[in-house]
């Protein structure tokens, strides 16, 4: 089973193109959606989620119609808001249980013993009763996952789940993730490039409702094989090179810029051919779209 | 920067439309305060819509239901930066606390008074529109608006926006500034009830947050004059009560200033933090967990299921949150205090029964079940999105209805739990007071017919409204105004109950009848209810706001599938039920019971009036004789009687046309919104002993003439007989006619056919008179007009007549006319009495039937009997005490009591009267037979007192009969009001007639002030209560005072010698006045004078009083006092008069306990001529009290300053 997206657009009233014309398909597996913020993930994530309805285009999962079925589609959903949260006041066994009743999960017994094994695969087990109004960011997201994953998803959106997360956390989740089994489409939204390496088998970025790249992130990575340069200057020569080069990346260390310039041949002295990271994919591609514009 | 973010705030407030939505609301209900009559119902009558104390109270009011309203405004003030999460930015800012603070706050409490402002501009422009009646306005002035603005309001808005601010600081819940909001207005609830003790009106004018009852007590005794043209005065009561609560808005806000700090929550003032939960920061490899096996499902039994478990999830959330705990409390203060005064009536305690207790429970409840819905409907429509838990909800594979189902029915646990804490509560109540009889059933069922039925209509309405409405502010504002608005429409007499979807059915609960004939309706109205709010409901969840799209159109998209999964068949279902039931209570309430709206049946009468009133002086025989026999089938609460009149021609030239008045059954106006039809009222046969063609008749009105075939000459006698029934049929709109129960069956001889066009039925209010265009008419006849002596009060087709009755019932019954029983048999399994009257007596009548206990005593030859329901023990000896003391004392002091007998019958608690009939009274059980106390320190024996003044009743009404015209009152009620005071003072002393007696001067001074038309002197009272009640038994017992008993008990029963059973003509005011007037010593002439021909006051007060020890012992007491007395007009402008007076001049020593007085040490009547008199004393004891008219002798607006301590 494979989602496909065709031609979606979304324009909002107040005249922001969220998305345009996407065409997705998407396998089972983690999928990754890279993309700046306000690309248009959050909008896409949520009309896949049955939250949202675009002004064109389908959505199929499977032999459903996103769009026509949504109750279908939600017995078979995991979804993970960027933004969400809980009655603070309840533990997070209620809360867990609460959820697994309205995912369909109705056997008593059946319920409680998924909940504790949610707890614990989460490793929420040990601060299962307490109040999840105390809960760090990361806990939270782990409930928010244990969430998802309790009607036995086929389709698992997660949407930004790792922004604001400690690095310790951020693993902590991953690795989560990282666990569930083969046969799952999984879309994780992000902005955060190690979040779809880590990960990811498939992966798009999506920059102003469009998506600009598509593919597995190996074979994303030839694109620009050879044809990034490295190159660490002075601070005032910085605008220079952005003149005269395509910059795509500019870090700094120790405070001297180190500038990553996307070139078919060395762009000149002190450049060094490095092996491309997805990283460099993103900002040529995002860069590149926003350079392509202005 | 207090400025800046002064201006911040206001802009921020002024921005928003919702401001404005509220500028609008409080701008029409101000509008309609004085531009409609019926919005709060206080400018009538002679009273201007747009008088000082109308708009004061109107102020008053308006910001008390406008607060609950608002409530966000103050308090969001300092809660949105926590809400917008901007706290952090602006907390590390340069902003001081102060700056932050007062500008906040400030910048709210000027958006609020803008808002308010509203108030004053929709008052006076209501007064300006074109329909209001000239002379419903007096002179129309910008500063009677604003002055209650300022005075009132303002202050009002200072309190409050303090409140909810500091509120809001120190949760940080916006819900805990909700439930403050339903708290203030509690506590003005509290303030209503502390003020119906005498003594604790100052207390209750402090304690009133929004001035209200200040008001009222700053002008409880303003007559209609005043009320027109005075302001609310800056009195010390007045300033008291706005000077705590503008303190108390300073300290709140200073305590505010105090705790706050510019720190997110946790350092918040008295927040506790919510303990984080802490891990061990390595990242642990999430273990290897074997996912279990487990099913889905998605079927209907598992939607439903999954209904009744989020059911109980927010039932749980709900009653775990602390602010409920706040809700409880609120629920229970205000239901204990209601059910207190309940069984605390003025000065009388009664025992609390479950069957008083129950219903007064719920219905204290009543409003706070509305707020407590139309708070959490919100809440809980909102809940997900302000847990920002939405879109996890939205994406979940749960229908609509599961999530809004599980809503409805989680709070209608809580509310229905809130119900049951109130039945458990009232329980509680009872057996704190001593009362043991608990009544599970009963609570039970009342629980079933008003709490559940409430709480299930209740809910679904307002939960449907916020899930359509998707506005949390306008939700409320619009359930607010739905009620608001229904109890408006039903003010001006649209009350069709098919329309006032959410207020509970009506029933009165009796003991002796149980729930009578009220449960076909309240199943039949609460079942349309419910599936009327219930298609609401369905309507919200179709529309109920799912994704991140909240737009209309979306909404309206995703309603099509809603449709067809369910929403169709749930909508069907609910309208088959709604129509179906609507349609049974529709059936009942208009085609069996013929419903009109009172305005149309006022029409009808006016129609009416129009057209027989030219009869109204043609010659009809007078009824000389009436033998009735009356079968009363009380499990069919139905009665059949047939009778025969003698009737004989008194005038002086032959009667050719007889003008017979039946009962109407047509639609009548019951008060000024209701009117009720008696549809079940027939007449099968009128026959006449002599030839005559029936000219016209009128079934509805009841009106029939015939034409005698051969004139009636003067002194003939013409026979008539009749037969009719009465059986009900379904149920009515509104009311029931319980005249024929089935356990407590009172009907009186209205249901009789009379001659005569009878002047009663007619539309007696002016304004109602004029709005159906008929002249304004005198209340009753001119004491001096001769032909009105031909009458008497009492019927107008009577004077003495002999009577007879056979009385049949079911066999478990006694069934009871006036007369004496002459044989008791049993025949079919029914009872028979036949009661014979050995005297005439007037056309004054009744039949009752129930279950009674009986119990009798020979008092000296007097058979007395109470006829009671077998438990209502509490009351029978003070009953029968009152009985042997008055036969003792009038028959000793007026004249012989004519009967041989003195029954007291009970009768259900529908109406709440006792009333003489010969030798019978028949008696509610809602006013004596569930008196607790004792009387003298205990308060007033009410049934004592009730008992004499019916038994008096045999005296003053019984033997002299006044003539139709002003004045009748004043010897019927006035003399036995009196007469059941004086023998209330030889049983319980001075004291208790003192405490009764101070009530009644309460009494007839807020009366005069609610005068519809005019006051008049004593002499002329119009059958005005609280003239003939409250200013008679004043009037007489200052006269006693003044002449001595034994003079008053002359001049009465020479008064009674000269005109027992006299009539036509009969007796006036001024026959009695004569009597009076000859027992008074010249030098009193002029109390009679004040006391009966004019409306006098007085306002007395001590200045001062010292004392110093004599060498022998003795002491000087120095008093001086101030005295004045002035003439009132008919509205009560008054005009001081010279003062040559006899004044009692009093001086009280040691307390005695009970007493207010203090042992009188002296008491003397003084003549008073000077407004400031010095006056030298010498008394034995040491003085503690002094001053002049200790006992309230005369009438004094300010009572309580007539004594004063002695230095």
């Amino acid at each position: 089973m494979s989602l496909v997206i065709d031609r979606l657009s979304k324009t909002y009233p107040n005249g922001v193109r969220a998305l345009s014309n996407v065409s997705l398909t998407i396998g089972p597996g983690m999928f990754g959606l890279l993309g700046p913020n306000g690309a248009g993930k959050s909008t896409l994530m949520r009309t896949i989620a049955t939250l949202q309805q675009p002004d064109e285009g389908t959505i199929h999962l499977g032999d459903l119609d996103v769009l026509a079925q949504p109750t279908e589609v939600r017995k078979i959903l995991g979804y993970l808001p960027q933004e969400f949260g809980f009655y603070p006041n309840l533990s997070a066994e209620t809360t867990l249980d609460h959820y697994a009743a309205l995912k369909g999960v109705m056997v008593p017994g059946e319920r409680k013993d998924l909940v504790h094994a949610l707890l614990r695969q989460t490793n929420l087990w040990d601060a299962r009763a307490k109040a999840v109004g105390g809960f760090s960011g990361g806990m939270k997201q782990r409930l928010g996952i244990a969430i998802a994953l309790a009607g036995r998803p086929k389709l698992l959106i997660v949407d930004e789940p790792t922004a604001g997360l400690d690095p310790v956390e951020r693993h902590r989740f991953l690795n989560l993730l990282a666990e569930i089994g083969d046969d799952v489409i999984v879309i994780l939204s992000t902005h955060l490039v190690e979040d779809v390496r880590e990960l990811c088998r498939q992966m798009a970025i999506i920059n102003r409702g469009e998506v600009i790249l598509e593919g597995d992130p190996a074979s994303v990575l030839e694109e620009v094989r050879g044809r990034i340069w490295r190159k660490r200057i002075r601070k005032e020569e910085l605008a220079g090179y952005q003149q005269s080069l395509r910059v795509i990346s500019t870090r700094l260390m120790a405070g001297e810029p180190i500038i990553n310039v996307y070139s078919d041949a060395s762009p000149g002295e002190g450049f060094a051919e490095v092996e491309p990271v997805l990283e460099d994919v993103y900002f040529h591609r995002v860069g590149g779209a926003a350079l392509a514009e202005g | 920067m207090f400025l800046t973010v002064f201006l911040f705030e206001l802009r921020y407030q002024l921005r928003r439309p919702v401001t404005w939505l509220f500028f609008a609301v409080f701008f029409l209900m101000a509008f309609f305060s004085t531009a409609s009559e019926g919005f709060i119902g206080i400018g009538t009558g002679q009273i201007h819509r747009n008088a000082p104390f109308v708009l004061a109270t109107a102020i008053g009011v308006l910001t008390a239901i406008g607060q609950v309203i608002t409530t966000a405004l103050a308090g969001t003030a300092v809660l949105r930066d926590a809400q917008l999460g901007t706290q952090e930015l602006l907390f590390t800012t340069r902003l001081s606390r102060a700056g932050y603070l007062c500008g906040r706050f400030l910048g709210a409490f000027v958006a609020m008074v803008i808002i308010y402002s509203a108030m004053p501009l929709g008052l006076l422009l209501g007064s300006l529109m074109p329909w209001v009646p000239a002379d419903k306005l007096g002179p129309v002035s910008l500063w009677n608006v604003i002055q209650p603005f300022l005075l009132i309001a303002l202050p009002n808005l200072l309190f409050i926006s303090a409140l909810l601010f500091a509120v809001g600081s120190l949760t940080r819940k916006l819900f805990s500034v909700y439930v403050t909001g339903i708290a203030l207005l509690l506590v003005w609830q509290i303030s209503q009830n502390v003020i119906r003790n005498l003594d604790r009106l100052k207390l209750g004018s402090l304690i009133d947050p929004f001035g209200i009852t200040t008001v009222d007590i700053a002008t409880r005794y303003w007559t209609v004059a005043e009320k027109n043209s005075r302001l609310v005065p800056l009195d010390a009561n007045v300033l008291a009560n706005r000077g705590l609560w503008v303190a108390i808005a300073i300290g709140l806000f200073a305590m505010v200033y105090a705790l706050f700090r510019l720190r997110l929550q946790g350092g918040g003032a008295g927040k506790r933090k919510r303990a984080t939960v802490s891990e061990p920061s390595a990242p642990a490899p999430a273990p290897a967990v074997t996912t279990p096996q487990f099913t889905l499902s998605f079927d209907r039994p598992a939607n439903w299921r999954q209904l009744l478990s989020l059911a109980a999830f927010h039932f749980r959330v709900i009653v775990r949150e602390p602010v409920f705990l706040a809700i409880m409390a609120i629920g229970v203060i205000n239901l204990l205090i209601n059910v207190w005064y309940t069984v605390n009536q003025q000065d009388t305690v009664y025992w609390p029964v479950t069957a008083t207790l129950a219903p007064s429970a719920v219905q204290s409840m009543f409003l706070f079940m509305v707020i407590v819905s139309t708070l959490y409907g919100g809440e809980l429509i909102w809940k997900e999105r302000q847990q920002r838990a939405d879109q996890m909800h939205d994406a979940l594979p749960v229908p609509v209805w599961v999530s809004l189902g599980g809503k409805c029915i989680g709070l209608a646990l809580v509310m229905l739990l809130l119900g049951a804490l109130a039945i458990l509560a009232t329980a509680a109540f009872q057996a704190i007071m001593g009362y043991f009889r608990f009544e599970p059933l009963l609570y039970a069922q009342v629980y079933l017919a008003s709490v559940v039925p409430l709480v299930v209509g209740l809910v679904p309405l307002t939960v449907g409204v916020h899930a359509l409405v998707n506005q949390k502010f306008v939700g409320h504002l619009i359930i607010i105004v739905y009620f608001v608005g229904l109890s408006v429409m039903s003010n001006l007499g649209f009350d069709h109950r098919l329309y006032q979807v959410g207020i509970p059915s009506s029933f009165t609960y009796s003991d002796m009848n149980g729930w009578g004939p009220y449960v076909p309706r309240i199943v039949t109205q609460q079942a349309y209810y419910i599936a009327v709010s219930m298609l609401l409901c369905v309507a919200g969840g179709m529309l109920l706001v799912r994704g991140s799209d909240a737009t209309w159109r979306e909404r309206r998209r995703q309603s099509g599938a809603r449709w067809a999964q369910g929403g169709f068949v749930a909508t069907a279902v609910l309208a088959t039920i709604a129509l179906a039931f609507g349609g049974v209570f529709y059936w009942n309430a208009n085609m069996l019971n013929d419903y009109s709206e009172v305005r149309k049946s006022e029409k009808a009468v006016a129609a009416w009036e129009r057209e027989w009133k030219p009869l109204e002086e043609l010659p009809q025989p007078r009824i000389v004789g009436t033998t009735i026999e009356y079968d009363a089938y009380p499990e069919r609460r139905s009665a059949a009687w047939r009778g025969t009149l003698t009737a004989v021609n008194r005038h002086d030239r032959a009667i050719d046309t007889l003008f017979v008045q039946l009962p109407a059954t047509a639609a009548r106006p019951q008060n000024s919104y209701t009117a009720a039809a008696n549809t079940g009222l027939v007449f099968d046969t009128l026959e006449f002993s002599r030839p005559v063609s029936l000219v016209v008749n009128e079934t509805g009105e009841g009106v029939r003439l015939y034409r005698l075939a051969e004139p009636l000459a003067p002194g003939d006698t013409l026979l008539v007989r009749f037969a009719a029934r009465y059986e009900p049929r379904g149920f009515p709109n509104d009311g029931f006619a319980n005249d024929v129960a089935v356990n407590g069956t009172f009907m009186n001889n209205s249901y009789m056919p009379g001659f005569g066009y009878n002047p009663q039925g007619e539309l007696s209010d002016d304004d109602i008179r004029e709005r159906n265009k008929l002249a304004p008419k005198p209340r009753m006849k001119s004491i001096d007009d001769t032909t009105a002596r031909r009458q008497n009060y009492i019927s107008n087709d009577t004077d003495w007549m002999a009577f007879e009755a056979t009385l049949s019932t079911s066999a478990d019954q006694i069934a009871i006319a006036p007369g004496y029983l002459q044989r008791e048999w049993t025949e079919n399994s029914r009872r028979y009495f036949h009661y014979v009257m050995d005297q005439p007596i007037l056309g004054f009548y009744s039949f009752l039937s129930a279950r009674y206990a009986v119990k009798k005593e020979d008092y000296k030859g007097t058979s007395l009997e109470i006829y009671y329901h077998p438990w209502h023990t509490f009351a029978l000896e003070s009953m029968l005490q009152a009985s042997k003391d008055g036969l003792d004392y009038f028959g000793a002091n007026f004249s012989p009591y004519q009967y041989r007998q003195y029954r007291i019958l009970e009768f259900p608690r529908y109406q709440g009267f006792a009333q003489a009939f010969p030798n019978t009274i028949p008696f509610s059980e809602g006013i004596g037979f569930l008196m607790r106390n004792k009387g003298g320190d205990d308060g007033v024996d009410r049934a004592y007192f009730v008992a004499a003044h019916e038994l008096a009743h045999q005296w003053w009404a019984h033997q002299v009969v006044g003539a139709n015209a002003q004045g009748a009152t004043t010897f019927s009620e006035g003399l036995a009001e009196y007469s059941a005071l004086t023998v209330l003072e030889k049983r319980y002393g001075r004291e208790a007639t003192q405490k009764f007696l101070r009530r009644e001067l309460d009494g007839y001074l807020q009366g005069r002030g609610v005068e519809r038309k005019k006051e008049v002197p004593f002499l002329y009272v119009e059958n005005q209560p609280y003239i003939h009640y409250q200013k008679g038994s004043l009037v007489y017992f200052a006269l006693r005072d003044y002449i001595g008993e034994a003079a008053m008990n002359q001049g009465l029963s020479s008064f009674l010698k000269k005109w027992a059973f006299q009539g036509p003509p009969y007796p006036t005011a001024r026959d009695l006045y004569a009597e009076l007037d000859a027992v008074t010593p010249d030098s009193l002439k002029y109390v009679l004078t004040d006391l009966f021909e004019e409306i006098t006051l007085f306002d007395n007060k001590a200045v001062s009083a010292t004392s110093t020890k004599r060498p022998d012992g003795r002491y000087d007491v120095r008093l001086t006092v101030q005295a004045k007395k002035l003439k009132a007009d008919s509205l009560g402008g008054t005009q001081d008069v010279p003062m040559v007076d006899y004044v009692d001049i009093g001086i009280f020593g040691d307390e005695v306990k009970g007493q207010k007085l203090g042992v009188p040490l002296l008491v003397q009547k003084v003549k008073i001529t000077e407004p400031e008199t010095t006056l030298d004393f010498v008394v034995d004891q040491e003085p503690r009290k002094a001053g002049i008219d200790p006992y309230n002798i005369l009438i004094d607006r300010t009572p309580e300053d007539n004594l004063t301590a002695v230095q």
